[in-house]
C-alpha cells in the first residue's frame, strides 16, 4: 500500500445537479421555482409566467439558457472528415464561420443524435447536441488525425430569440445587422466568445457561447439593453411551444435515440424522422450510409414524422392515430395549442402506409375535473414548419 | 481496366485454396503474396545451413479427405502419410505413446484407463461430429429472414435426437465446459489427461479449466470424428497446393504486399501493392488476418463505426511462440521412436493450468507447456544423423511485461530447463535457434497480435461473430471484397476450410 | 408414527418456505422440517452477539421476487426491502470510485477516472439491460427439457425460440457473446479505467468458483443484475431486519395459512417404498410419512445423503457426484462499536451506506481466483463489505454496527486438507488486514466477530462445499441442464421426491424463484389449481 493521501475529489453526491454559469442571474428572476434536471443541470421550466414567457418569443425577445445542451469540440487536420464521416451532410460544403444542422447514425443507418455543428476555421468546429456521445465520436476517430473534447461545462451558452432581438443586441452595441442565418461572427474581445444566428423557436434569433467566467457579463450586457425591448427570460415550457411550431424534433421525444434504446425496433432511420434530406450519398463514407442505401432500394421508411393540424383546441399529448377512426396508424410525439397558428398541432409518427392519407382521426382523452372527455378529432397531414416567420431570415433583420 | 476476376491476397493456404477452386471455375485469379514463395503459416525456412524447419505451423489436423479431393491434390503430388505419433512426456514418468489420431493405440494404461479414455472419446467424437455440420459450410447467419440457422439447427438436433435422449442431453450440457471438468469426470490417466488438456487450449487464450476450453477439443476431432481426416505433411500440403494452383491457371505474384485495396464509390475494384502497382479485378477475396484487411487495406474511412470497433475489439494478441532448434544430434527422447514425432510437454491437467495463469498477466510460465515436432531419422530437411525439434510453446504473451528482448531468452531457458530433464545435454547439441515470439510472428506475418488464428478462437468469436458480426459471411460491408483465413470462420489451423467454404460462397453469388 | 401430511419440506430456508408456502396454499396440509433451532437457512438475521443482529449468511437482496412477496402477502408479515446507496472502489493510490444513485453523479465520477467511461456507462448499461430484458421472464417458468417430446416442454422450447427470434441479428449476435463471454473481456469492449472495471466485474464472479477472466462470467454478471430492471440496472437493497427477515415472514404467512415447522431436528433419510416417496426418518428417530417430500437441500445432500444409492438410476448417481458445487468465498460478520472511518472518502460520503471494496483492478481479482485453484485464500483477498446498520435501524444498538464481508475466493478445502481453527483464524485476519489498511483504528472498534469458512457454511446450513449458490452458476448447470439434465424440472427419479433449492432453475441468490417454480410442478402433479400463483410480471 502506497500512502493513501486525500485527493481533493468533488463530493458529487452533494449537489448532483450542476448550476449552469447563468444560473444566478436565472434565480433572482424566478418565481415558480420550476427547475428541472436537463442533463444534469438544473434549468428553468418556467421563470415568471409560462404563457407571457411565449408571447416575448414571438412579439419582444427573451433569454433562454442553453449551457447544458452537450457539446464536443474538435479539432485538427482531419476534423472535417472525421466529421463527414461521422455525419449525414457534407461537412466539406460547410464554410468557415457557419453552422450546420446535422444528425448522425449508427452502421444500421439508425438516427444516434441531431445536432449543430459549428465550424470557426478549416480545422476547428464543435457539435452540439442533447445526447452524449463521446465514445462514439472517439471510435469514430479511429484513423483520422482529429482531436475530441467534451466541452459541455467549459462554455456558457445563451439564447436570444424574438423580434426584438436584434435591437437590443445594436443597443448593446453588438452589429449583427449582416449576420446570416446559420452565420457565426466573433463577440466582442472582452466577452472572447461568438454568437451565432441560430435558435430553437423558428424566429428571428441569435445564440451566443462564452467562458463561464464571462456569463454574468454577456448576461448584463443583454439584460440591460432590454428593457426598453420587452426582454424576457423564460423556461423550457415556453420554449417547447415555440419549437412545436417551428416544427423541431427533439432527441427521445420526437424520435428515440439508437444507443438509448432498450427496445431495437425503437430507433428510426433518417428517412422515417424527417431527416432525410440531411443524407449526402454523393460524399465520401458516411456511417450507416450502405443501410440508408439498402432500406432506399428496398422497403423504405416504416414510419414517417408528419405535422398534423387538429380540429377543436385540445392537444393531442401522445394520442393514437387512426385511419378511419379504427385502425391504428400512429403516436404522436408532440402537441399543443399553437397561440399564434391558432390550431391545435401535433408532431406524428406514422406509419409509413398512412403517410400520405386521408381520413386522420386522433384519440384525445380531456381530463376535466376528474372525468375523462374522449374526443375523436380529424387531423389533417400539414407541411412543417407550422409557423412560418418571414423575419426568421430577413437580412438585415427588420426592426421588430 | 480489369486484369483478372478475383485477386486473392495472401498465398497460405487457405489463399491458395480459395484461388484453385475459383480457377477450377473458369474464373481468372491473381494470387499476391507478400513473401518471395507461397504458404504463409504453413512455410518452412532454413534455421541453419542443412537444416529446413517449418516456420510457425508443423503439424496438421482436420485435414479432409473431401478438402483434397476439391483441389484433386493428389493429382498434384501430395504424399499422404501416416500420422504422427503422439509422446506425451514428464521427466519422472513413463511416457505416454499414441500411435494414430487420438482414436488409435494408445501405449502403458490400464484396461479401465483404456476403458475410460475409449468412453470419453466416444463421447467427444459424437459432439464434435455434431459441430463439423456448421463448420464445412459458411457459417449460419443469426438472420431471420433467411431459414438457414434454424435448418441447420433443426438438422443437427434430428441428428442427435435419433441418437436418444442421453446423448441429446450430454451434448448439450457438455458443449461449453472445461476440458478439465469433463476430463476430472473420467478416470482417464493424468498423463493423458494432461495432454488433452494442453491440446484442447493450445493456441487459445484459455486454460483448462475456463469454460468453454472443450470446444478446443472438439475442433480437433472434427476431421476424426467422422474418420475423414487425412495425415499429410504441411511441406507435402503447401508444395501440392502451389502445384494444384498453378496448374488451374492461378497466376501468382511473390514478394509484394498489397498496401491498399481499392475501393471506388463503397465498391472494391482492385488492389494497391506497395512498390505502387495496381490491379484491378471484380472482386478482391482478401486471405490474410481479418484485424489486416480492415484496418490496414481497407482502413476505418471506408467502415461504419460500429464495425470498426469490433474489429478492434478483436483479440488479436497471440500466445504462442514458436521456438526452431537445429540439433546436430538427434535427441534420445524416451518412447519415442524413429519416425517424425509429436513430443508434449503437459505432464497433468494442473500443470497445464499453472503455465496459463501468468500469461493473463503478461508474465512467462514459470514451467512452461510445449509440443515439438522432432524430425524423423534420416529426414532430408536436416544433415544426417541431425534433427530439428520444432517447438510451440503455449502461454507466452503478445504483451509481455518484461518485453519481449529478455523474454524470447527466459523463454528458451525454461523450456531448455525441461528439455535438458527429459534428454541431458541436449542443449550442447544444439547448431542454430531461434525464437519467434507472438511480436515476431506479428512482423514476419503480417498478422496484427501474432496470433495463431488471427483473433481469439473462443465462442464469443465463432460462427456468425467471426470475425465479427456483419462481416461473418465471408462477406464485407464493402461490395466486391470477400475474406477469408484463419480469422474468418470456422478459424484456424490447415485445414483450408475458410478457403473452401469463402471461394464457394463467391461462386454461389456469382462473383 | 405421526399425522400423515399431504407434503413434507426438508429445509426451511427460503426456497423451501417459499414451496412450503404455495403448496400450503393450494389447500394441502404440509410439513416443514429444519435440522437447526432455527429456520431461515442462508437467509438468517442471528444475534451472535448481545443486541446485534447478524445476516451472516446473504446479506443483500434484490433478485427476491416481487411477484412472490405478493402472493405470499409478506408485506402484511414484515417484510420490507429497503434500497440502498451506491458504493466504492478503494483504490491502492488513496483515490477511490464511487457509484452514486444519481445518474449524473454516477456518470461525472467515472468520467473523473475516464472521461470515455463516463458516457461509455450509458451503452453499457443499455446493453445489459436488454440482456436482462431478454433473461429475466425466463426465471419464473420451469426449463423445457429440450430432448422431449411432450406438448409442455416443446411449448416452451417454442417460447424460448421466439423470444430469442424476438431479437434483430444483431442482438442475437450480441447475445450468443454476452453469455459466453468473460467478464473481463467483456468490459474491456466498454471502458478504460482499470478501477471502474474492477467495480462492474464483481458482478461477475460473486458466490462462482470462476475468475473475472474465465469465459461465462459475462452471464453470472447477468444473473446479479436481474433483480431490478428498466432503468434501475443491477439495484440492490437489503431487507429490513436483516436477511432473516425474508425467512421470517416466509415463515409467518407459512404458519398463518396453516402450515407447520418443526426446528432442531435433522432428516436422516428420505423413506423410499419401490421407487415412491414416502416420508423422512428423522434423526431422532421420528418417522413423518406423506406422499410428497420436497428437498430444500442441495443436490448432493438430497442425493446422496438423504436417499439409497440403490434407489437410484446409476448414471443419475455419477451426474449428482459430477454436479459442481465448489465452494469459492467466506464470511467475516463483525460487530462493531462505531462506525469506521475511510479517510479516502470526503467526509459525510453516501459510499459508506453501500458495498465497499478494496480491489481496484481485474488482474487482482484473478490472482485471488488462481490463489483458489491452488486450494489457498489469498492474502490480497477481493471483499464485498457493507454495513446494512448505516441505514437500517433494527439491527444494532444506535452508534454500534453490523458490518457484513463476503470474501472472494475461498477454497473449501485448503491445499487438500480439511479447514483447521487456525487456518480459519488466519483467514479471517487476512480479511481484517485488508478493512484496516484503509481504515486506522478499525481493529479497535470491533466487539465481536464471526468467520465463516466453506467448512462453517456446510456445517451449519448445509451448503456442500460451503457452494453459496447450491451448485456452480456455468452453462453446465443452467437452464435445462440444472441440475442433472433431464431432471431440471425439480422433479427426481423418484416419484414422489422433488427438490426446490438453489441447485435447480434459477439458481442461487435470494429469489424465491426456485421455491415457486417447483411448487407448480408439485400443484400440477397433484392435480391442484394453481390459481394462486401469480405469473411473472410482464415486461414491456
Amino acid at each position: 500500500m502506497s500512502g493513501k493521501t486525500k485527493r481533493p475529489t468533488q463530493e458529487l453526491w452533494r449537489s448532483p445537479q450542476w448550476k449552469s454559469p447563468f444560473h444566478d442571474q436565472i434565480e433572482a428572476l424566478m418565481t415558480e421555482r420550476r427547475w428541472y434536471d436537463w442533463a444534469g443541470y438544473a434549468a428553468p421550466d418556467v421563470v415568471e409566467d409560462a404563457e407571457l414567457e411565449y408571447f416575448a418569443i414571438r412579439s419582444t425577445a427573451a433569454l433562454f439558457d442553453i449551457s447544458p445542451m452537450v457539446k464536443y469540440a474538435v479539432a485538427g487536420p482531419e476534423a472535417e472528415a472525421f466529421l463527414s464521416h461521422l455525419t449525414l451532410r457534407d461537412v466539406a460544403k460547410l464554410k468557415s464561420g457557419r453552422v450546420q444542422y446535422t444528425a448522425w447514425c449508427d452502421d444500421d443507418g439508425q438516427v444516434l443524435d441531431d445536432g449543430t455543428l459549428f465550424r470557426f476555421n478549416a480545422s476547428t468546429f464543435r457539435l452540439c447536441c442533447q445526447e452524449r456521445h463521446l465514445p462514439w465520436l472517439l471510435d469514430t476517430a479511429f484513423g483520422y488525425d482529429v482531436s475530441i473534447r467534451e466541452e459541455t461545462d467549459d462554455i456558457a451558452g445563451l439564447a436570444l430569440q424574438g423580434p426584438t432581438s436584434a435591437a437590443i443586441l445594436r443597443d448593446a452595441c453588438i452589429d449583427v445587422s449582416a449576420l446570416q442565418p446559420f452565420e457565426i461572427m466573433d463577440l466582442p474581445k472582452k466577452l472572447n466568445g461568438h454568437v451565432s444566428r441560430t435558435g430553437f423557436t423558428g424566429d428571428l434569433g441569435y445564440e451566443f457561447f462564452v467562458p463561464p467566467g464571462k456569463a454574468d457579463e454577456l448576461w448584463e450586457l443583454l439584460w440591460r439593453a432590454g428593457p426598453m425591448r420587452g426582454l424576457r427570460a423564460i423556461g423550457y415550457h415556453a420554449l417547447n411551444i415555440a419549437r412545436i411550431e417551428a416544427g423541431f424534433i427533439v432527441a427521445n421525444a420526437d424520435f428515440v435515440t439508437s444507443e438509448g434504446a432498450l427496445r431495437a425496433n425503437r430507433p428510426s432511420l433518417p428517412d422515417e424522422i424527417g431527416l432525410g434530406w440531411m443524407v449526402d450519398l454523393n460524399k465520401p463514407h458516411f456511417n450507416g450510409k450502405r443501410a440508408i442505401e439498402r432500406s432506399r432500394m428496398g422497403n423504405g421508411p416504416r414510419h414517417v414524422l408528419l405535422g398534423l393540424q387538429i380540429e377543436g383546441n385540445e392537444p393531442a399529448h401522445h394520442a393514437i392515430v387512426y385511419h378511419a377512426k379504427r385502425r391504428e396508424a400512429g403516436v404522436v410525439t408532440a402537441a399543443i395549442w399553437s397561440p399564434t397558428a391558432k390550431s391545435s398541432i401535433a408532431l406524428a409518427s406514422l406509419d409509413a402506409r398512412f403517410a400520405e392519407r386521408e381520413n386522420l382521426w386522433v384519440e384525445i382523452y380531456a381530463m376535466r375535473e376528474l372525468r375523462y372527455h374522449k374526443l375523436m378529432k380529424r387531423a389533417r397531414i400539414v407541411e412543417r414548419p407550422f409557423v412560418k416567420l418571414p423575419r426568421r431570415t430577413l437580412t438585415p433583420p427588420a426592426d421588430f | 481496366m480489369k486484369s483478372c476476376d478475383v485477386i486473392v491476397i495472401g498465398a497460405g493456404h487457405n489463399g491458395m485454396t480459395a484461388a484453385t477452386l475459383l480457377a477450377h471455375s473458369g474464373r481468372k485469379i491473381l494470387l499476391l503474396e507478400a513473401a518471395d514463395r507461397p504458404g504463409g503459416m504453413a512455410g518452412s525456412y532454413e534455421l541453419a545451413p542443412g537444416y529446413t524447419v517449418p516456420a510457425l505451423a508443423h503439424a496438421l489436423s482436420g485435414l479432409e479427405a473431401s478438402t483434397l479431393d476439391a483441389l484433386s491434390l493428389d493429382k498434384h503430388g501430395l504424399q499422404r502419410g501416416e500420422p504422427m505419433p503422439t509422446v506425451g512426456v514428464a521427466p519422472d514418468q513413463a511416457p505416454l505413446v499414441i500411435m494414430g489420431c487420438y482414436g488409435g493405440q494408445i501405449s502403458d494404461l490400464s484396461q479401465p484407463q483404456l476403458q475410460a479414455w475409449s468412453d470419453l472419446h466416444k463421447a467427444l467424437s459424437f459432439q464434435s461430429a455434431i459441430l463439423k455440420r456448421f463448420i464445412a459450410s459458411a457459417p449460419p447467419q443469426p438472420d431471420h429472414t433467411s431459414m438457414r440457422l434454424k435448418a441447420e439447427a433443426l438438422k443437427a438436433g434430428l441428428a442427435v435426437k435419433r441418437a436418444g435422449k442421453d446423448q441429446l442431453r450430454e451434448f448439450l450440457r457438455m458443449v461449453l465446459m472445461p476440458v478439465a471438468d469433463v476430463l476430472e469426470e473420467t478416470d482417464i490417466d493424468p498423463r493423458l489427461a494432461g495432454l488433452l488438456a494442453f491440446d484442447a487450449t493450445l493456441g487459445i487464450a484459455v486454460g483448462p479449466r475456463s469454460p468453454t476450453s472443450i470446444l478446443g477439443l472438439y475442433y480437433r476431432l472434427a476431421g476424426q470424428a467422422l474418420g475423414t481426416e487425412v495425415p499429410v505433411s504441411v511441406t507435402s500440403l503447401i508444395h501440392a497446393l502451389t502445384a494444384a494452383a498453378t496448374t488451374a491457371g492461378v497466376q501468382f505474384q511473390f514478394g509484394d504486399a498489397v498496401q491498399n485495396v481499392i475501393v471506388e464509390n463503397g465498391v472494391a475494384v482492385g488492389v494497391m501493392t506497395q512498390s505502387g502497382k495496381e490491379f484491378r479485378a471484380a472482386n478482391v477475396l482478401s486471405a490474410i488476418s481479418p484485424v489486416a484487411t480492415f484496418n490496414n487495406l481497407v482502413g476505418p474511412r471506408l467502415l461504419d463505426t460500429g464495425l470498426a470497433r469490433d474489429v478492434r475489439t478483436i483479440r488479436t494478441a497471440g500466445n504462442v511462440t514458436k521456438i526452431n532448434l537445429a540439433l546436430r544430434v538427434r535427441p534420445d527422447l524416451a518412447g519415442v521412436g524413429s519416425q517424425q514425432s509429436r513430443i508434449v510437454f503437459a505432464p497433468d491437467i494442473n500443470a497445464v493450468e499453472r503455465a496459463f495463469n501468468p500469461s493473463k498477466y503478461g508474465e512467462l510460465p514459470e514451467v512452461p507447456c510445449f509440443e515439438a515436432v522432432l524430425s524423423a531419422v534420416g529426414d532430408d530437411a536436416v544433415p544426417d544423423g541431425a534433427a530439428f525439434l520444432s517447438i510451440s510453446v503455449q502461454n507466452t504473451p503478445f504483451h509481455l511485461k518484461v518485453g519481449w528482448d529478455q523474454g524470447r531468452n527466459n523463454l528458451l531457458q525454461s523450456v531448455m530447463k525441461v528439455l535438458e530433464r527429459l534428454s541431458p545435454g541436449i542443449g550442447k547439441t544444439i547448431a542454430a535457434s531461434q525464437v519467434l515470439a507472438p511480436p515476431d510472428i506479428e512482423d514476419g506475418w503480417h498478422v496484427p497480435g501474432g496470433h495463431w488464428h488471427h483473433g481469439e478462437w473462443q465462442v464469443d468469436r465463432l460462427f456468425f461473430n467471426r470475425p465479427v458480426f456483419g462481416a461473418a459471411n465471408y462477406r464485407t460491408p464493402i461490395d466486391g471484397l470477400y475474406i477469408c483465413g484463419a480469422g474468418t470462420h470456422p478459424g484456424g489451423g490447415v485445414n483450408g476450410l475458410s478457403g473452401l467454404n469463402a471461394a464457394r460462397e463467391m461462386m454461389r453469388a456469382g462473383r | 408414527m405421526q399425522r400423515p401430511y399431504d407434503v413434507i419440506v426438508i429445509g426451511a430456508g427460503h426456497n423451501g418456505l417459499v414451496n412450503a408456502c404455495y403448496l400450503q396454499r393450494a389447500g394441502l396440509n404440509v410439513l416443514v422440517v429444519e435440522k437447526n433451532d432455527w429456520i431461515g437457512g442462508a437467509a438468517v438475521s442471528r444475534e451472535l452477539t448481545a443486541g446485534i443482529l447478524y445476516s451472516n449468511c446473504s446479506y443483500v437482496c434484490s433478485l427476491f421476487r416481487p411477484e412472490i412477496m405478493r402472493d405470499l402477502e409478506l408485506a402484511k408479515h414484515g417484510l420490507q426491502i429497503i434500497a440502498y446507496e451506491g458504493g466504492a472502489v478503494f483504490k491502492q493510490d488513496g483515490d477511490y470510485l464511487a457509484s452514486y444513485r444519481n445518474h449524473h453523479a454516477h456518470r461525472r465520477e467515472f468520467a473523473r477516472h475516464a472521461p470515455r467511461d463516463g458516457e461509455a456507462y450509458e451503452r453499457y448499461a443499455r446493453d445489459v439491460t436488454r440482456q436482462c430484458r431478454f433473461i429475466q421472464p425466463l426465471l419464473m417458468r420451469t426449463a423445457p427439457d429440450p430432448a422431449s417430446l411432450k406438448p409442455r416442454d416443446l411449448g416452451e422450447l417454442f417460447y424460448l425460440m421466439k423470444k430469442f427470434n424476438g431479437l434483430t441479428a444483431r442482438e442475437m449476435a450480441a447475445t450468443v457473446r454476452f453469455w459466453t463471454m468473460s467478464i473481463s473481456d467483456y468490459l474491456d469492449e466498454y471502458f478504460e479505467a482499470d478501477v471502474v472495471k474492477a467495480y462492474l466485474a464483481l458482478a461477475g464472479i460473486i458466490g462462482t468458483a470462476l475468475g473475472p477472466m474465465s469465459p461465462g462470467t459475462a452471464y453470472v454478471l447477468l444473473h446479479h443484475y436481474m433483480g431490478e430492471v428498466d432503468g434501475n440496472v443491477g439495484a440492490w437493497g437489503y431487507a429490513r431486519g436483516g436477511m432473516g427477515a425474508i425467512t421470517q415472514a416466509l415463515a409467518s404467512s407459512f404458519r398463518a395459512s396453516g402450515g407447520i415447522i418443526e426446528t432442531g431436528n435433522q432428516v436422516s433419510r428420505v423413506l423410499v417404498t419401490n421407487g415412491r416417496a414416502k416420508g423422512v426418518v428423522m434423526d431422532n428417530g421420528d418417522e413423518h410419512s406423506a406422499d410428497t417430500v420436497v428437498s430444500n437441500a442441495d443436490v448432493k445432500r438430497t442425493f446422496l445423503k438423504l436417499v439409497e444409492e440403490p434407489d437410484l438410476p446409476i448414471d443419475f448417481v455419477r451426474h449428482v457426484k459430477n454436479f459442481k458445487m465448489r465452494g469459492s468465498s467466506g464470511k467475516v460478520n463483525i460487530a462493531l462499536d462505531s462506525l469506521p472511518e475511510f479517510p479516502a472518502l470526503p467526509t459525510d460520503s453516501p459510499c459508506i451506506r453501500g458495498d465497499m471494496h478494496f480491489t481496484d483492478t481485474v488482474e487482482r481479482m484473478e490472482r485471488g481466483y488462481d490463489d483458489w485453484k491452488d486450494g489457498k485464500w489469498s492474502a490480497d483477498p477481493f471483499l464485498d463489505m457493507m454495513i446494512p446498520t448505516t441505514i437500517d435501524p433494527t439491527m444494532a444498538p444506535p452508534g454500534q454496527h453490523f458490518m457484513s464481508c463476503f470474501v472472494q475466493y475461498c477454497p473449501p478445502k485448503v491445499r487438500g486438507e480439511d479447514w483447521t481453527d487456525a487456518d480459519r483464524d488466519a483467514f479471517g485476519q487476512t480479511v481484517i488486514n485488508q478493512i484496516a489498511d484503509y481504515s486506522p483504528g478499525f481493529k479497535d472498534r470491533i466487539i465481536h466477530m464471526e468467520v465463516r469458512t466453506p467448512r462453517e457454511l456446510e456445517a451449519e446450513v448445509g451448503l456442500t462445499e460451503g457452494n453459496i449458490f447450491q451448485g456452480e452458476l456455468t452453462f453446465d448447470q443452467l437452464l435445462f441442464n440444472r441440475p442433472i439434465p433431464g431432471y431440471a424440472q425439480y422433479r427426481s427419479p423418484i416419484d414422489g421426491l422433488y427438490i426446490c433449492g438453489s441447485s435447480t432453475h434459477p439458481g442461487g441468490g435470494v429469489m424465491g424463484a426456485p421455491g415457486r417454480n417447483a411448487a407448480i410442478e408439485i400443484i400440477r402433479d397433484l392435480k391442484r389449481s394453481p390459481s394462486h400463483v401469480s405469473p411473472a410480471h410482464e415486461i414491456l
